[in-house]
């Protein structure tokens, strides 16, 4: 066990000893890999871990426990994406006990039937600069395992209307995402049905794109989608581009200030239209 | 049962005749992962793979499927069925297994399903068995493997360079009778070797996970149990577990309106959208994430038993690891089997 681990593990437990939480969301070791965790007693803080392995994004999971006092451990991308969704008002900051831990990259999902066998650094994370949440109640400095920092930046094109027809349809990555909270998401919907459920390439190609752009300026690059993904899309090389795009037009990055504004939620006279 | 044995090079020369008879459905490498696909070279073929990432259900119920078209003044027309003459070659036991609770639930009559039994009347089944199961397998619990399954013509064992050849159905008789020249009775040492195998491969199964399956059918009163609001709290509902399960066979209907006619699709669905049980009045039966979760298991380990004799879980492991939140149905198995 490492030593940020043994240090999340105390603190979980004072956090719930002394209830200033209710609850702590964690990352907790299973059979075949590591899922996230809900702690709600001070003794079962001692299944937390932390590892490389801790990829989904928790702040997905604060939309949902608005009513309760939550301590959460943050990733740097898991603290960008709760920045963007207390300024939407999705969460209330003042319920939140953000337990920042300094993250080195999580590695690539092995799934199943997979060619790959050994443990790779994910893309995303290569490209990642914000290692440590930028709202944080508790700093937790992490060891035990090395960043591989050879970006090796793939920007061959790639070819999208193929990729996405490998699509399934099961909309893990809606489920995934922190910013897809839509009571009736415009995909899923029947009325009016804008994109078909049994549908082709053409539309799987729609439904990607209406998603790209619901979450542009917005997106954090946190990967949840991509590693969720069972067909293995690059989405986050999608969002990524289209992120790029916003910030030469608009001048902002999402998730790194309470303060700054996100430019959809602001209208301005010289705003491009 | 009958034993024959078929060498490496005489197996190519065996895909090779089948890939000119017939539509040969193998495992090849694609996009990163191993996939079941039609091939268009027998030399893609890949037979030391692991498991492919989607389950060969897809080609009997595939996602996306042209039920009728309908014409104001013709009235309904029904479309043709392909590749009815088909192969599955190489794949897994428990793959192969999850082929015949389908068969068990979907050609079952009254209410049999035309559209899948055309394709999967005609289909020949080649089962290749598992050396090396992976982490994720419990194949062993519901007896769909590791060396062999139900559901299949023949199963294919690798022995020491060569391949054990088991005969299962009539079917697998006659197809060995058309290729007689390619295999040769199994010799006594390879016979011993291939009996070493079986038992190592069960006794390593049985190490890993080993339950008393008929007790599963008490999981039918089990609602409410905290067990399934603890995985709730985790669960995404997205459809990984059911779109790449090998038996999920939910379904759902759409019909669009293409120029001057009416087509009617049929696809996947799943028990764990939360739109599933969802009514037009706005009542909905399963309206929690628990409710479905436990609905999901129930379904398959006690209900699917007691209405068709068959296990709706054939241990293949891809639900297991391909949840993006971890969530476990061997944890249920070991809980209440």
């Amino acid at each position: 066990m490492s030593s940020s681990e043994k240090e999340l593990r105390r603190l979980a437990r004072r956090l719930l000893e002394t209830e200033v939480v209710q609850l702590v969301i964690g990352y907790e070791e299973s059979e075949v890999g590591v899922r996230p965790c809900f702690i709600h007693k001070p003794q079962e803080a001692e299944r937390l871990v932390w590892n490389p392995e801790c990829r989904l994004n928790l702040a997905r999971y604060l939309r949902d426990l608005k009513d309760s006092r939550v301590g959460v451990v943050m990733k740097g991308c898991d603290g960008r994406a709760l920045v963007e969704l207390i300024k939407e008002n999705q969460v209330d900051r003042r319920n939140v006990f953000i337990i920042a831990v300094e993250c080195n990259g999580v590695y690539k999902p092995l799934k199943y039937g997979s060619l790959r066998q050994e443990r790779q650094i994910s893309e995303y994370c290569k490209r990642c600069e914000v290692r440590l949440s930028p709202i944080r109640d508790y700093v937790i400095r992490s060891d035990g395992f090395a960043f591989n920092n050879a970006s090796d930046n793939d920007e061959k094109p790639l070819n999208w209307l193929s990729i996405f027809r490998k699509c399934l349809r099961c909309m893990a990555c809606i489920r995934s995402c922190p910013f897809c909270y839509c009571t009736e998401c415009s995909i899923e919907g029947f009325k009016p049905a804008l994109v078909h459920k049994l549908v082709d390439t053409m539309e799987l190609f729609t439904f990607h794109l209406t998603r790209a752009l619901h979450i542009v300026g917005r997106c954090v690059e946190c990967g949840a989608c991509e590693s969720s993904c069972p067909v293995e899309i690059p989405l986050t090389r999608l969002y990524r581009e289209l992120n790029q795009w916003f910030k030469e037009n608009y001048n902002y990055i999402p998730g790194l200030s309470l303060e700054q504004a996100p430019p959809p939620l602001v209208f301005k006279e010289r705003d491009r239209t | 049962m009958t034993l024959l044995s078929i060498t490496d090079e005489k197996l190519r020369i065996f895909v090779r005749e089948l890939f000119s008879k017939r539509v040969l459905f193998a495992p090849v490498k694609r996009n990163g992962y191993f996939e079941f696909s039609r091939l268009s070279n027998p030399e893609d073929i890949i037979l030391n793979y692991t498991n492919t990432r989607l389950s060969p259900k897809r080609l009997f119920l595939p996602q996306r499927q042209l039920l009728f078209k309908y014409y104001p003044k013709k009235g309904v027309t029904q479309e043709s069925e392909e590749h009815s003459n088909a192969v599955l070659f190489g794949v897994r036991p428990c793959d192969a297994s999850a082929l015949s609770v389908l068969d068990s639930i979907l050609l079952k009559l009254p209410y049999k399903d035309n559209f899948y039994e055309n394709r999967r009347r005609e289909t020949i089944v080649i089962s290749l068995s598992c050396i090396k199961p992976m982490a994720e397998c419990f194949c062993n619990v519901f007896e769909t493997g590791p060396i062999r399954g139900t559901g299949e013509d023949l199963t294919l064992t690798p022995v020491n360079k060569v391949f054990i050849v088991e005969v299962r159905t009539p079917r697998g008789m006659m197809i060995v009778e058309d290729f007689g020249k390619l295999f040769t009775e199994a010799g006594r040492e390879i016979l011993e070797e291939y009996k070493i195998l079986i038992r190592e491969a069960v006794n390593e199964m049985d190490r890993r996970l080993r339950i008393d399956k008929k007790k599963l059918i008490g999981l039918e009163k089990e609602i409410g149990e905290e067990f399934f609001q603890l995985n709730a709290q985790r669960c995404i509902e997205c459809s990984i577990c059911s779109f790449t399960c090998p038996v999920c066979y939910c379904f759902e209907t759409e019909d669009f309106l293409e120029g001057d006619h009416y087509s009617r699709f049929r696809g996947w669905d799943t028990c764990v959208h939360p739109l599933f049980t969802k009514m037009a009045s706005g009542l909905d039966p399963r309206s929690t994430k628990a409710d479905r979760i436990y609905h999901r298991f129930c379904h398959k380990l006690s209900r699917i038993p007691l209405a068709f004799n068959t296990y709706g879980c054939v241990g293949c492991g891809r639900c297991v690891s391909l949840c993006p939140t971890g969530i476990d149905i061997k944890e249920v198995l070991e809980k209440w089997g």
